[in-house]
């Protein structure tokens, strides 16, 4: 039986003039009925499924586990249909892996590097021995390709490409001149290009053929590297002065495109710095992303007082900006501030300042001018306290991205204080948020000049250079997405620097990052832990069950004011939550081959539109078994269908684990700091390479399988969110 | 050194508080100082400063406050009136202030290191001529961490100006808890003042009062302006408020 696409697919219609073919996006699926896969619906297909009558599988063409008179009706619904007109949407471009399911389907590649493509033949209709054409053409949305399926290869020319046996693994091809395509997209970090395999070689997309990106996304995204600058030069004002700042606190530095005059309104970029730190150490970040088209200013930040003052001065001054653009610099950014689209950042009791000022705007508690909060797209916060909880410090549902250090001296993550407990920031937002664990980073590294606040063993440390280099990065991937909607920019966000890396960022610093989407947004969670108190029960209300040991779901919080490991604080490392917030998660630990298992209920069994499962998950932090593991943890996530049908793909294979945490010491004995939690995100197509035959319409569980085959022999897990995500 | 025979007025001065329901109330401190004490001259930094902080030098673990060991050094007093009120962002009822002491302080690098965590409160206290005790959460603008001079703004009552050499007497600054000083409120400022008492902290031995008479701002524009200046002379690695706190030089890049 065919595949049943995760994007739309596309419908091609033959048009009533012969030879001309028009493409239409449609979200329809074509090929019901067609249970031989044979591309046409007929006696054939009656044929299988009257011989499976009664039964499930082949035949079950409504894909609600039972073969009856509703698939019969189903399929004479389509009678005589031939599904064959369209070409396939499917994703292409990947990343090779060494073991099943062999390739990692993805579009974003740093420019320079090997682009591969992979055609899986158990759910494409291939045939062995056949030789298709390869396109890369530049990106085109669906309606381009309506107006024209014509195939242009931006290499000058085609790629023949032939299918052998051997399933997906022998049929990845290299790319050719793939580490050549351009990267240029102007203000776009990335360009964008079209895959298409090119089945009857008429040089048309046409019917049968393959196509990554036929919507109005690209198949493939070449990037630049988004720690290099961007294409604009910058000018910079050392200062001016913000009219209605608080006195003592009216300086600011504006960096700006030389050539603003001649674009259309730039989105705005405030920094706001932490204490003791001046408005003039972000140099970095304000020409950096001036480069690629910010208006970007760094204001002086009254951070003595506390954070409700910071808040102020960040508010003031982003009104201010928009109010004196007409004076400052001599006019030169006069109606260039698209103030819509506004970003802040802030570093430290800055980072938890701009949380502040827009909670207050949230509350309606401060009414600034000029702007409002639907205007504010993007906050990002770097080694932020929290002083004020929840109550005060709540991202709410902006959009919010974390960077912190790991060696962080200052906003250290001691659990001995909850102020210096960054990650609680981002467990509040409900937004789309993501974070950046720095390994070897203290929290002055993300400035010029402050004082060396490292913690951390030695030889670890990534300094100045190191940890700004991701900051660049990362902020610029959030910029472009959040205000920009540059999706190319959202696989930084995820993917294992193995697999994604800005080329300034060392191929030794790491990473561990997470991404929560947006909670009530393309997304089916099976269970985030909050909603539910019983470890036997998921959020979505189906049964739980678990061979593992120790089993503690419980606030994401660390209880007795040391990360010296105790029975008695299971969630030992957890500082995500104060005893006023509501986070939960979900710990255990193993010896053998055990697992845990999530009955997923039939309202949100059907994940065949979803692309995803996320779950995010660490180590616990100073545990006997992760001591004794003193690596990097892997596991393999299993889906099971109504059927029975059970496919496991392992973390390890795609190239994801579960980082070892850093190993610093101090608060208490032993090793090893907070409790990391990165996003591990499998593709659900991964489940069906090779033609598992599983059925995405009807997954009946989930399950989390370590030890043994599974993954690594010991260890113990903090889990949270897993869930099926949309791309 | 130097010293002298000092005669200071005090007299009790008004500020004017916003309660939480944005009502104006009123409190009132002052400095009683009257008696002839010894006085400790403000010397040159390039004299007097210590080597509080070597820059490239991680940022020294926070001591324990309010403790003896970490009494400040006030090494100057500027009696100050300021013309259009402001409230302070250093109470958490956001007092109106009118009035007040410039000061500058000497510290150990420890207390002034410029922290993301709460940093201690800057606290002083005094007694006023009707013997009633009055504590203050102090203003300041700049950490002082590399040179170990501090200037600080205690908002409170000024003496009334008589002569041209005074002294304020049972003037007390110390480092209390760590907070922030947002969230100081009346409630704070007596648990600070109790848990002084308990550590024993003293008034200062003599504090020179600067000047022959208040300065007279017309707003807190011009008080930042006269700290700036003061900033210069004994922090000049931090030229300006705001703008402060750190080694001079790059510490670990």
């Amino acid at each position: 039986m065919r595949y049943r696409p995760f994007r739309p697919v596309l419908v091609v219609a033959l048009a009533a003039i012969a030879g001309s073919v028009m493409v239409q996006s449609s979200a329809q699926a074509v090929c019901t009925g067609d249970i031989n896969g044979d591309f046409i619906i007929d006696a054939a297909d009656l044929s299988a499924l009257l011989s499976n009558w009664g039964g499930s599988g082949a035949g079950d063409v409504n894909g609600d586990g039972f073969i009856d008179g509703s698939d019969l009706t189903a399929l004479f619904a389509h009678w005589g249909e031939l599904c064959t007109q369209q070409p396939t949407e499917i994703g292409l471009a990947c990343v090779r892996l060494t073991a099943a399911p062999y390739a990692s389907f993805v579009h974003t590649f740093i420019a320079g590097t090997a682009v591969t493509i992979a055609v899986d033949p158990a759910l494409t209709p291939i045939q062995v021995g056949s030789t298709a054409n390869f396109f890369v053409v530049a990106a085109r949305s669906a309606a381009e390709w309506t107006a024209n399926d014509l195939l242009t290869d931006v290499r000058g020319a085609f790629q023949p490409i032939t299918f052998v046996e051997g399933g997906i693994a022998a049929n990845r091809f290299d790319v050719t001149g793939g580490s050549s395509l351009s990267g240029d997209g102007g203000l776009s970090v990335a360009r964008g290009y079209d895959l298409v395999v090119d089945m009857d070689r008429n040089g048309r997309l046409s019917i049968g053929d393959l196509i990554d990106g036929g919507d109005d996304h690209a198949g493939l995204w070449i990037a630049r590297d988004p720690t290099a600058a961007g294409p604009l030069a910058v000018t910079t004002l050392s200062s001016y002065t913000a009219t209605g700042a608080t006195a003592g606190f009216t300086l600011a530095r504006l960096w700006y495109p030389t050539n603003v005059a001649s674009m259309t309104p730039r989105p705005l970029v405030v920094i706001s710095h932490g204490n003791g730190h001046q408005y003039t150490w972000y140099d970095y970040l304000g020409s950096h992303l001036a480069s690629w088209g910010y208006i970007v200013i760094s204001h002086q930040n009254n951070t003595v007082p506390g954070i409700e003052t910071s808040s102020t001065t960040t508010l003031q001054h982003t009104s201010a900006i928009i109010a004196q653009q007409a004076t400052v610099a001599g006019g030169a950014i006069n109606g260039k501030i698209d103030s819509t689209h506004i970003a802040w950042i802030g570093h430290s009791r800055g980072g938890e300042g701009i949380v502040r000022g827009y909670d207050r705007i949230f509350d309606a508690s401060y009414a600034p001018t000029g702007f409002g909060l639907s205007d504010l797209k993007f906050l990002c916060s770097i080694s932020p306290t929290d002083f004020l909880g929840v109550g005060s410090a709540n991202p709410h549902a902006a959009n919010f991205m974390l960077l912190w250090g790991a060696a962080d001296g200052d906003v250290s993550g001691t659990p001995t204080n909850s102020v210096a407990w960054s990650f609680d920031l981002a467990e509040r937002s409900i937004g789309f948020r993501n974070t950046v664990y720095v390994h070897g980073a203290d929290h002055n590294d993300f400035n010029c000049c402050g004082t060396n606040d490292f913690v951390g063993p030695a030889g670890t440390a990534i300094l100045n250079a190191g940890a700004q280099a991701v900051a660049k990065a990362f902020i610029l991937a959030g910029m472009k997405y959040h205000l920009e909607g540059e999706t190319a920019m959202k696989e930084f966000m995820w993917r294992p620097s193995s697999t994604l890396r800005p080329t300034g960022v060392a191929a030794t610093t790491t990473l561990v990052k997470e991404v929560v989407p947006r909670a009530s947004v393309d997304v089916k969670t099976i269970d985030n832990f909050q909603t539910q108190t019983s470890t036997n029960i998921s959020s979505c209300g189906g049964t739980v069950t678990s061979t593992v040991a120790n089993i503690s779901e419980a606030l994401e919080r660390d209880t007795d004011a040391t990360y010296t490991w105790s029975t008695a604080n299971p969630h030992n490392g957890s500082i995500r939550a104060t005893a006023s917030d509501t986070g939960r998660m979900i710990a255990w630990d193993w010896n053998s081959a055990q697992n845990m298992d999530w009955e997923v209920p039939v309202a949100i069994s059907d994940v065949h539109n979803m692309d995803f499962i996320d779950v995010r998950v660490g180590q616990g932090t100073r545990h006997p078994n992760t001591v004794t593991l003193a690596g990097d943890a892997t596991f393999s996530v299993v889906l099971r269908d109504a059927s029975g049908v059970e496919v496991r793909v392992s973390s390890l294979a795609q190239g994801e684990a579960v980082n070892r945490p850093y190993q610093r010491t101090g608060d208490g004995t032993g090793t090893g700091w907070q409790n990391e939690l990165r996003t591990i995100r499998l593709r659900l197509r991964d489940f069906q390479s090779g033609g598992t035959g599983i059925n995405l319409g009807q997954i009946a569980a989930v399950r989390i399988e370590v030890g043994g085959t599974s993954g690594s022999a010991t260890g113990r897990f903090i889990l949270d969110d897993l869930q099926f995500t949309k791309e | 050194m130097s010293s002298g025979n000092i005669q200071m007025e005090s007299q009790f001065m008004t500020l004017t508080r916003l309660n939480q329901f944005g009502i104006a109330s009123m409190i009132a401190c002052s400095i009683a100082a009257t008696s002839t004490i010894a006085l400790a001259q403000a010397a040159s930094p390039a004299v007097n400063a210590p080597a509080v902080n070597t820059p490239g030098s991680a940022l020294p673990a926070l001591p324990v406050t309010p403790s003896i060991n970490t009494v400040p050094t006030i090494i100057s007093l500027q009696p100050v009136t300021i013309k259009e009120s402001y409230a302070t962002d250093f109470r958490s009822e956001h007092s109106q202030v009118s009035s007040g002491w410039l000061m500058v302080i000497r510290g150990g690098a420890a207390v002034l290191a410029p922290r993301a965590l709460a940093e201690p409160l800057l606290l002083a206290s005094g007694t006023t001529a009707s013997g009633s005790v009055w504590t203050e959460s102090i203003e300041w603008f700049n950490h002082g961490f590399v040179s170990g001079y501090r200037v600080c703004f205690i908002p409170c009552t000024v003496p009334q100006q008589s002569g041209a050499d005074r002294t304020a007497q049972g003037l007390r600054v110390w480092f209390g808890s760590p907070k922030l000083p947002e969230s100081v409120d009346a409630k704070t400022l007596q648990s600070e003042l109790e848990q002084a008492d308990r550590v024993g902290i003293v008034a200062a031995n003599a504090v020179k009062v600067e000047g022959s008479a208040s300065k007279a701002l017309a707003n807190r524009d011009e008080l930042v302006t006269a700290a700036n200046a003061l900033i210069a002379r004994w922090a000049p690695d931090e030229s300006q408020a705001g703008e402060s706190t750190v080694p001079a030089v790059p510490a670990n890049k």
